[in-house]
């Protein structure tokens, strides 16, 4: 028993020596040493990559109630590789970048022709980056819409996160770091991610102003590029990024409008669902939707509602319009062989190894059945 | 009870907090690169595969069999066989784990500081013997069943269970030269050859190994739902999934919720490693004590010469894997064997 109990001592004793003086060795940073990324830009000049971050130090502020916007740094740099333009960043404001907590990447058009999967991936292994941050794209350098200032948030990255991340309703795209990548991988190879269209407003416009330099800005996030592993990025028009949505994600609460009979009708989508299947060279997508009168252009509501027979015309109306909408959407796709609706993937799933990539688009046709239900004005 | 007997219901948490820690970490995203999205149809076979050596082995230890092997002269060779293949096995484990912890938590840290700190509490467990791994597993048990709930409890993600289809990705002969190529990531029963247990009148064991099986199967399912292909991203796949979780959005990021009960669950299923190893290492040589030095030398001086350890973790399959595969269906039917032998050999001799 004495024995044993001496060799149990001994173990604990080399276990806490081991811990203690090897634990000494160990150079880790306090989070004081740490600048945390808000938010990450990158560009693609040609030779380097131009990386923008929005930091945020948090020994500079006293606690997040009264953290102002003096806090934020949005700093820029180019390198040849995304990790040494991080590593270059870090440099220069002395301390350590931290990108656990960064939820927004922004990517220029030139960065998502420049192998982003390649760096993205780098940046989710060695950087910590979460897989679950948002990708939106801007046709600008973005670092111009990382600079902003939106009068409904303190920072515009906080904006973006609030919108992107927390909201689950409407038809706004949300590409996160693995969709991309899943989509990226896929057969379709083709991915749409939401460009941040920043429209700037006086400073006047703005009741409560913050403190710092920047314009006001109020952010338009309607149109997607449909970007491609092959490299091509194709910019969808609201109306297409509206149907794209629709066909490839169930939507909540979504407002879209019509035209009918010279009015403009403003109609809610409550919920919608579709189900693609491709057989026989012939893709079948099944929209179901339940849809709610929100608005008719100058007219009494309450009169329209009461009439069955405007009711029928309308939802036959409807009908009409999403079916020509979604042939539309799908002739853009087949003509420019971009396959932003994913229909590669579905010819894959129904195929398997009988899959042939080449002469998928000729004789491709598309069906679709929509079924639509009034439920609530 | 000895040193070496134990419950069945701490046998079956044993196999549940190994099994899940070896399945659902990195083996995922190594297989994916091969064979796509079949990784799921590939598990369920393996997992098929698995279950029956987990049911093979039992049938040994629920009949003494260690007793029975320990009369024989064939333990030799068997016990040969079994110290190599559990060192192979503890050897890449050990790696994975120091790899794991060096890139995700501790990136400035020294591979050989890791390695120097996951030996110590590693021997010291196997030294302990197998009732003092499975009290610890009693221990944890709870804690891990807690953060798995929570971690699929709350799993917010976009699911495209279409991602599944085909089910067959590769070619078949490819799928299946691929899926055995993996032996080393399974035969996760092995170690418990050397214990013998204490029989409980509830059928807690085979319905344990079904449920974790059957997680398995299901966790990974949904990660195939939510990467598809790009599944070869989730370097470790609980750990990726707990991003997910839609509690974080209130409370942070939740990666602890994997973390924890993986860090568990490796240092269980290392220390299990260990004693299996000092355990077969012994019957060869026929002491303890130069047995756990010379395991603990031969595991640790080969981690201080090597200063990447990632290597290791990327050469688990091909021709390894298939041996790994083949030791394990050959020892368990060999042990089976001498079982069978040595019973008829009693019976004669009453």
């Amino acid at each position: 028993m004495q024995k044993l109990f001496k060799f149990k001592s001994f173990i604990l004793v080399v276990f806490v020596v081991v811990c203690t003086f090897l634990g000494r060795t160990i150079s880790t940073f306090s989070i004081s040493e740490r600048n945390i990324v808000l938010m990450i830009g990158i560009d693609y000049t040609g030779t380097d990559y131009a990386v923008t971050t929005q930091v945020v130090s948090p020994s500079s502020g006293q606690g997040a109630e009264s953290a102002s916007s003096d806090n934020f740094a949005t700093i820029t740099t180019k390198a040849p590789t995304v990790a040494q333009a991080l590593e270059d960043i870090g440099g220069k404001i002395g301390r350590t970048l931290s990108l656990a907590h960064c939820n927004i990447i922004v990517l220029s058009k030139n960065a998502l022709l420049s192998n982003p999967d390649s760096y993205l991936n780098n940046l989710i292994t060695s950087w910590l980056l979460p897989i679950n941050a948002v990708i939106v794209a801007v046709d600008d350098k973005p670092e111009n819409v990382m600079k902003l200032k939106v009068p409904s948030s303190e920072n515009i990255a906080f904006y973006l996160q609030t919108l992107m991340l927390t909201e689950k309703k409407s038809l706004l795209t949300k590409t996160h770091i693995n969709t991309f990548l899943t989509d990226f991988a896929s057969k379709s190879k083709t991915t749409t991610l939401p460009i941040c269209v920043p429209t700037e407003i006086d400073d006047e416009s703005v009741l409560s102003s913050q403190s710092g330099t920047g314009k006001y800005a109020t952010i338009d996030l309607k149109t997607n590029f449909a970007v491609s592993k092959d490299g091509t990025v194709m910019l969808l028009d609201e109306k297409t990024t509206q149907i794209t949505n629709l066909l490839r994600t169930k939507i909540k609460e979504a407002y879209l409008n019509v035209q009918y009979d010279d009015y403009n009708v403003e109609y809610q989508i409550v919920k919608s669902d579709t189900k693609m299947k491709y057989e026989n060279n012939s893709v079948t997508a099944k929209f179901k939707a339940e849809i709610a009168l929100v608005e008719i252009e100058n007219k009494t509501f309450s009169e329209f509602l009461l009439s069955k027979e405007f009711k029928d015309k309308f939802m036959s109306e409807l009908k009409k319009d999403l079916t020509e909408k979604m042939n539309d959407v799908f002739e853009l796709s087949k003509t420019t062989k971009s396959d932003f609706l994913m229909l590669r993937n579905l010819a894959w799933q129904s195929e398997g190894l009988n899959y042939n990539p080449d002469a998928f688009w000729e004789n491709l046709t598309f069906n679709p059945q929509i079924e639509l239900s009034l439920v609530k004005s | 009870m000895t040193d070496n007997n134990i419950y069945t219901r701490q046998m079956a948490i044993l196999i549940f907090l190994s099994s899940t820690v070896i399945k659902l970490s990195s083996l995922p995203a190594l297989w994916a690169m091969e064979i796509s999205t079949s990784v799921f149809l590939a598990m369920i076979i393996m997992s098929v595969i698995e279950i029956i050596i987990f049911c093979l082995v039992y049938v040994f230890v629920q009949a003494d069999g260690i007793k029975m092997l320990d009369e024989t002269k064939v333990k030799y060779p068997i016990c040969i066989a079994l110290y190599l293949y559990f060192f192979a096995k503890l050897f890449t484990f050990m790696a994975f784990v120091a790899n794991f912890i060096s890139n995700f938590m501790f990136d400035s840290i020294s591979l050989y500081i890791l390695i120097i700190t996951i030996i110590v509490p590693v021997v010291y467990l196997g030294i302990k013997g197998m009732r003092s791994i499975a009290r610890s597993g009693e221990f944890f048990v709870i804690f891990s069943v807690i953060c798995y709930f929570l971690l699929l409890a709350f799993l917010e993600a976009d699911f495209d269970f279409g991602r599944f289809k085909p089910f067959l990705a590769i070619d078949s002969t490819a799928f299946f030269k691929s899926g055995f190529s993996y032996g080393l990531w399974f035969g996760d029963a092995l170690p418990f050859i050397f214990v013998t247990v204490k029989k409980s009148k509830k059928a807690v064991l085979p319905v344990t190994i079904i449920l974790t099986y059957t997680l398995i199967c299901v966790v990974l399912m949904l990660s195939v739902a939510i990467f598809g292909d790009a599944i070869v991203i989730a370097d470790n796949l609980l750990v990726n999934l707990s991003m997910f979780n839609q509690l974080s959005s209130v409370l942070g990021r939740l990666q602890w919720l994997s973390i924890v009960p993986w860090l568990f669950g490796s240092y269980l299923e290392c220390g299990m490693l260990f004693w299996a190893m000092t355990e077969s290492g012994m019957r060869i040589v026929g002491k303890k004590v130069p047995v756990i030095v010379f395991s603990a030398l031969a595991l640790t001086i080969p981690y201080m010469a090597m200063k990447r350890y990632d290597f290791i973790i990327e050469n688990t399959s091909g021709i390894l894997g298939y041996v790994m595969f083949a030791a394990m269906i050959l020892i368990v039917v060999s042990i089976l064997i001498v079982l069978n032998v040595r019973r008829r050999k009693n019976a004669k001799a009453i």
